[in-house]
């Protein structure tokens, strides 16, 4: 299946020459639920409903403890969750404080399966044809 | 405990080249799959091989054919993963097609009470790196 792309405008600050511009922007096809997903895992393996929603609350808890304590968690066939910090930056290097953190993030890196499957798949022009402002 | 450690880069900004200085995160090794299947399996009734075969498998398997499917997927109390594009801009809609779509992007949304720890855990890095910059 091809996903689909809309028009979107967005004003662009950075760059060579900012201004208003004009991009591409996904047109999502929805999502499947954490009910589609435990219910796909329990029709695929012998793991009970009530131990799969379990299971996803330890993984959650896994990652929240290791990125907590500044370290990534690698889940092969999935990717690596990994902690980072968005921060505002100085002009000399004195300058920096804890004032600068604005914010901790997880960096999620798809694995290569992931990538793969994002590759293979076609990207064609949505049907809406509003432009929309973002 | 989360390291800091101070990074610079110079870019262009307004024509002009400048450096700029901003700290990050110290990079450590990451909990592996193995680990992270072990420490799952010791808090439930599951076994290694379970946590392993049957959900991480099966969740990253559901992932991929989401993605074909061109859909985001949840991930339960971890978060959720939604599709992306990155593309370049151009001056009108009209100069707009397939060719300024760089790259497809996997986005990952931490769920709420992720983001609380995260917003946590932001207070105890400030106050390590005080104490640290302090000794």
């Amino acid at each position: 299946m091809a996903y689909e792309y809309r028009k979107v405008k967005r004003k662009i600050s950075l760059g060579k020459d900012p201004g208003e511009k004009y991009l591409a922007a996904m047109s999502v096809a929805g999502k499947k639920t954490n009910a589609d997903l435990i219910e796909h895992i329990e029709r695929n393996s012998s793991i009970a409903k009530e131990d799969i929603t379990i299971l996803f609350r330890d993984l959650a808890a896994v990652v929240e403890e290791a990125v907590s304590s500044g370290q990534g968690v690698k889940l092969d066939a999935l990717g690596t969750f990994s902690p980072n910090i968005r921060t505002k930056s100085e002009l000399k290097a004195e300058d920096i404080t804890t004032d600068n953190i604005q914010k901790v993030v997880i960096n999620f890196r798809p694995s290569a399966e992931l990538r793969k499957a994002m590759d293979k798949a076609a990207v064609k022009e949505s049907t809406q044809n509003k432009i929309q402002h973002i | 405990m989360v390291n800091l450690e101070p990074h610079s880069v110079t870019q262009r900004f307004q024509k002009e080249q400048q450096t700029i200085h901003f700290l990050q995160v110290r990079k450590i090794r990451a909990l592996d799959f193995a680990q992270v299947c072990r420490q799952i399996a010791h808090k439930t009734t599951l076994t290694e091989g379970e946590v392993e075969l049957f959900v991480l498998t099966e969740v990253a398997q559901m992932v991929v054919e989401n993605i074909e499917d061109g859909r985001g997927t949840e991930l339960g109390a971890l978060g959720k993963v939604e599709l992306s594009i990155e593309a370049e801009s151009r001056k009108t809609s009209e100069e707009l097609s397939l060719d300024t779509v760089k790259r497809m992007k996997l986005i990952f949304k931490p769920s709420p009470k992720i983001k609380e720890a995260l917003k946590e855990s932001l207070f105890r890095i400030k106050r390590d790196y005080n104490k640290k910059n302090e000794e």
